[in-house]
């Protein structure tokens, strides 16, 4: 495993020379690693018109007397997920709502609350998807969570308290366990993350301020993996794991400005091989480390080309090991497919 | 012509222009339509029309090197977009800078306008609606380099001409103007000088001055110097002169003079809570101050006496102390001379001032206070001079309150015989339950001169407003006005001098009231119908020449959007009377129906 690891983690840095002047991308790109092992870039999009590209003749004879449709646009998105479907849903605090993409029934829908005389959501920070496929959004200002359902119909609103107040002080990441029913919330300004029940009754806190095992230091993005809990501890340029009650297991990652460290870790996912993905924001570039911490190889660099990032902010990795990433200063998402060994390992993070 | 209109609308759009260095954007509406006009004192026609508006605006080099921004439209009306012109208007605004990035920037404008509704304005009162042309060109430079003196020179070049509707009086504007400016720092002396000269000439339509049509000529030159430096106690000192010179012609009529101002000024705050300054200025000039005042405002100033020497003379000084953070006080003393018309005059004033704020009731309370005692040289004439500001505003069950409340009494003019004293008020409330808004607001003003009839001017205004979603709004408003003003070739002015000064066959008498509604839905996605209706009656009166006046408008306007192509109908009709005028009031009407299609050209 280890010489495995070792072995990914040399061919790629030859493919992926960091680079501080961008030179011309190609139009698409394929990283062969170790053991038949490959990522290849799928495609990228940024706007409703992507959704469905084809348009037939009289849909263009339309669109040459009425000029095509007014599309949507992402302008800052943050962060993503996927839902049983293969629909993509993407928080925007840009434009203040949620775009979900399907790709497959060529259908768009945007989630907007602003200006809502009651709860308004101000900013939709970080998104996650239940078994059901409903849809949680973070509200970083108004500080609390909204509970939509799969076609993007508000139900409910999570800590959201009467005057317009919010419950947190700063959620962000946000996850959610259908089966046993509970939500985890990073609580970034309280160097918490929150485990509530599904009516937002909260049961538990995990951590606190500080630098020691279980401790953060503004926490943002977090993610639930077989037994796991992942959570970016973002100042403190790590990625902490805990089991799914609160009991701290293992960290990932040291401060440095090195490959192989971390600087400004922003999202965080897992592969079917159980390796973790982070986003590197102010490098532009995705890492992807083992359970040990160790990196394997990475990808991306700063630029608006194929394969490159400006600010990525998200990431999420679907069933098919499909790796989303947020290009959020590119306005953007890149999609890329790790193709892995057969048998999965999701499981197996420990 | 149908056929072209249509041409145009399917014309697909282009890529960027991008040549070289020379960047291009064009976009766009381009319009067709039925259109007919009539009323009572025009021919009716009736037409196809082809219109529109674009805007072209992009850079050579960088954005930092030149920049342009021009923006034109052919046959843009009230009933067939959202053009404020009741005529169909066309006309092009042009804006260019070059070397913005640099330490010579400059930038140059340049707009032209055919057949546009312009307004003579009245105080107060919906204003009367006039027809013209117009144009401005102005050009601006300056030099920024470090360590070097910094210079800016403009110019600036208008004309306007205009018809007032239902009279058959015209009237025109035309200026220019050019200004010169540099600073520099020596030894830690802050410099600066300046020179501006401009002249205007405007013909005042007669409705409104009770003569033929008016012709008057002006023109105002000055320069001046200015040094400032740092004291202690976190202090500076200043000392300035400015030199003007003015000529005003009216009717033949020529006024002139020349005015120096001197001032100089320190202050020093030794403390964080404690401040204190002096002033001192000198005019040898009041006559000419007054003049100017006048003729600055665009008025004519013949009949007043700018012979007879006349000068001020105004020291002062200010103490300030912070007693707590929410509450400041001052002291003030002050002693003003001045030789005016062969008299000499006095008065020396000492007051002190407050200002306090603090929430009250969940809400923000802010008020000021201030009182001063007038001393005069001549017997008979002390009095006691007050001014208060109050406002207040809160959230009380969801409403939002904002409320402001003035008054002053003998407060000091350019001459110091004479005071003024005025109040003003003014309150809204707004509320939100659900989807239905709510909003409502009134003031009033009045001001005039102290212990002197017949020089108020008043005010009041009411407002209202009431929305259901998107479902419907509906405003009115109310407005009424009275008082004393000065005919310029722009409307009229509020007189910015004691009107007794002023002989009154310069002072137009004017009053009445107005009222308007608006109803618009937006409840249909892409459909949009308005609807507003605004009448103003009143009168005016000067040189023994009196006229009522009405003017009312209706505007109805329906838009659908569907995409980047609308569907628009519109209804606008004026009409205008002046019973001085000799003709019956003017109707002016105009229908449309048509389409138009936004493109991004390039």
């Amino acid at each position: 495993m280890i010489a495995a690891a070792a072995a990914l983690l040399l061919s790629p840095l030859a493919a992926f020379p960091k680079s501080k002047a961008p030179a011309q991308p190609p139009a698409s790109w394929e990283l062969s690693l170790e053991a038949g092992r490959k990522l290849s870039w799928e495609r990228t999009f940024k706007s409703q018109s992507e959704v469905n590209p084809v348009r037939g003749f009289w849909t263009k004879v339309i669109d040459v007397i009425a000029g095509e449709p007014d599309y949507r646009f992402m302008v800052r998105p943050y962060s993503i997920a996927t839902d049983s479907r293969g629909r993509v849903v993407v928080t925007d605090p840009g434009s203040g709502g949620v775009h979900i993409f399907d790709f497959t029934e060529h259908k768009y829908k945007f989630i907007q609350r602003l200006g809502k005389s009651k709860n308004a959501m101000r900013v939709p920070q970080c998104v996650a998807i239940d078994a059901q496929d409903n849809i949680y959004v973070t509200d970083s200002e108004g500080g609390a969570i909204f509970v939509f359902d799969p076609a993007g119909k508000f139900l409910r609103a999570i800590g959201s308290l009467k005057g317009g107040e919010g419950y947190f002080k700063r959620p962000t990441g946000i996850a959610v366990d259908s089966a046993a029913q509970r939500i985890y919330v990073t609580d970034t300004l309280r160097d918490k993350v929150f485990i509530l029940d599904m009516q937002g009754n909260v049961l538990q806190t995990i951590g606190k301020s500080g630098d020691a095992d279980g401790e953060f230091n503004l926490p943002t993005d977090l993610r639930l993996n077989g037994p796991n809990l992942l959570v970016v501890d973002s100042m403190n340029f790590r990625v902490q794991v805990f089991d799914r009650s609160g009991n701290f297991q293992y960290s990932i990652g040291t401060i440095g400005d090195s490959l192989g460290a971390m600087f400004r870790p922003k999202a965080v996912d897992v592969d079917s091989e159980g390796h973790l993905y982070v986003v590197e924001s102010s490098w532009g570039m995705v890492q992807v480390f083992d359970t040990k911490g160790q990196l394997l190889y990475y990808f991306g660099a700063r630029g608006n080309g194929v394969g490159q990032f400006q600010l990525p902010t998200g990431l999420s990795i679907d069933h098919d090991d499909r790796v989303y990433v947020v290009d959020s200063y590119n306005r953007r998402v890149q999609v890329f497919h790790y193709a892995g060994l057969k048998e999965p390992a999701r499981e197996g993070l420990k | 012509m149908v056929q072209a209109g249509f041409l145009l609308l399917a014309y697909p759009a282009a890529a960027q222009i991008k040549f070289d260095d020379f960047r291009a954007n064009l976009s766009g509406n381009v319009s067709t339509g039925y259109s007919a006009d009539f009323g009572n004192a025009a021919a009716s026609d009736h037409n196809w029309l082809v219109g529109g508006d674009a805007n072209l605006s992009g850079s050579y080099y960088t954005p930092n090197f030149v920049a342009y921004d021009a923006d034109f439209y052919m046959n843009q009306s009230r009933a067939n977009s959202n053009f404020q012109s009741i005529t169909n208007a066309s006309g092009i605004n042009l804006n260019t800078t070059i070397f913005g990035g640099s330490h010579f920037p400059g930038a140059l404008n340049y707009s032209k306008a055919y057949n546009k509704e312009g307004n003579y304005a009245v105080p107060g009162l919906a204003n009367y609606v006039t027809d013209g042309n117009s144009d401005t060109f102005g050009v601006n430079w300056s030099e920024n380099l470090p360590g070097m003196p910094a210079f800016s020179a403009g110019y600036q070049l208008g004309s306007s001409q205009y018809s007032v509707y239902g009279t058959n009086d015209e009237g025109t504007n035309a200026f220019h103007s050019i200004n010169l400016h540099s600073g520099y720092t020596v030894a830690g002396f802050n410099t600066s000088g300046f020179y501006t000269e401009g002249n205007s000439k405007a013909e005042i339509p007669a409705i409104v001055t009770g003569e033929v049509v008016t012709d008057t000529k002006s023109n105002n030159d000055a320069y001046g110097f200015n040094v400032n430096h740092i004291l202690p106690w976190r202090g500076s000192a200043s000392s300035s002169f400015n030199r003007s010179t003015y000529s005003s012609n009216y009717l033949g009529t020529s006024t002139n003079g020349t005015i120096d101002l001197l001032n100089t000024s320190a202050a020093v705050h030794p403390t964080n809570r404690f401040s204190l300054s002096v002033n001192a200025d000198y005019s040898d000039n009041l006559n000419g101050q007054l003049i100017q005042s006048v003729v600055a405002a665009g008025g004519v100033a013949a009949g007043l006496n700018s012979n007879s020497s006349s000068d001020s003379l105004d020291l002062m000084a200010i103490g300030s102390f912070s007693l707590e953070t929410n509450l400041q006080a001052t002291a003030t003393v002050e002693r003003r001379t001045q030789s005016f018309l062969g008299d000499d005059y006095g008065v020396t004033s000492i007051g002190g001032s407050a200002t306090y704020s603090r929430k009250i009731l969940q809400g923000s309370f802010n008020a000021s206070l201030m009182m001063t005692e007038n001393k005069a040289d001549k017997n008979g004439q002390d009095n006691l001079g007050f001014s208060s500001t109050e406002n207040y505003n809160t959230e009380i069950r969801g409403w939002i309150l904002n409320g402001q409340f003035g008054y002053a009494q003998n407060v000091q003019t350019l001459l110091v015989t004479y005071m003024n004293s005025y109040f003003n008020y003014s309150g809204n409330a707004r509320r939100k339950w659900g989807k239905i808004f709510f909003g409502a607001g009134a003031g009033a003003s009045q001001t005039g001169l102290s212990s002197q009839p017949g020089t108020t001017s008043s005010s009041q205004s009411y407002n209202a407003s009431l929305a259901y979603d998107s479902w419907f709004t509906f405003t009115g408003a109310y407005s009424k006005s009275s008082g004393q003003a000065l005919a310029t070739g722009a409307g009229l002015v509020p007189v910015p001098i004691p009107t007794p000064v002023l002989p009154s066959s310069l002072v137009t008498l004017y009053g009445g009231d107005g009222y308007s509604f608006g109803l618009a839905t937006g409840r249909v996605k892409g459909l949009i119908l308005s609807s507003s209706y605004s009448k103003s009656i009143s009168n005016s009166a000067s040189n023994s020449v009196t006229s009522d006046n009405m003017s009312s408008e209706l505007n109805v306007l329906m838009q659908y959007q569907f995409r980047k192509l609308n569907l628009t109908s519109g209804y606008s009709r004026l009409d205008q009377g002046f019973s001085a005028s000799g003709s019956q009031p003017q109707t002016i009407s105009s229908f449309y129906i048509g389409v138009s299609r936004w493109f991004k050209f390039f």
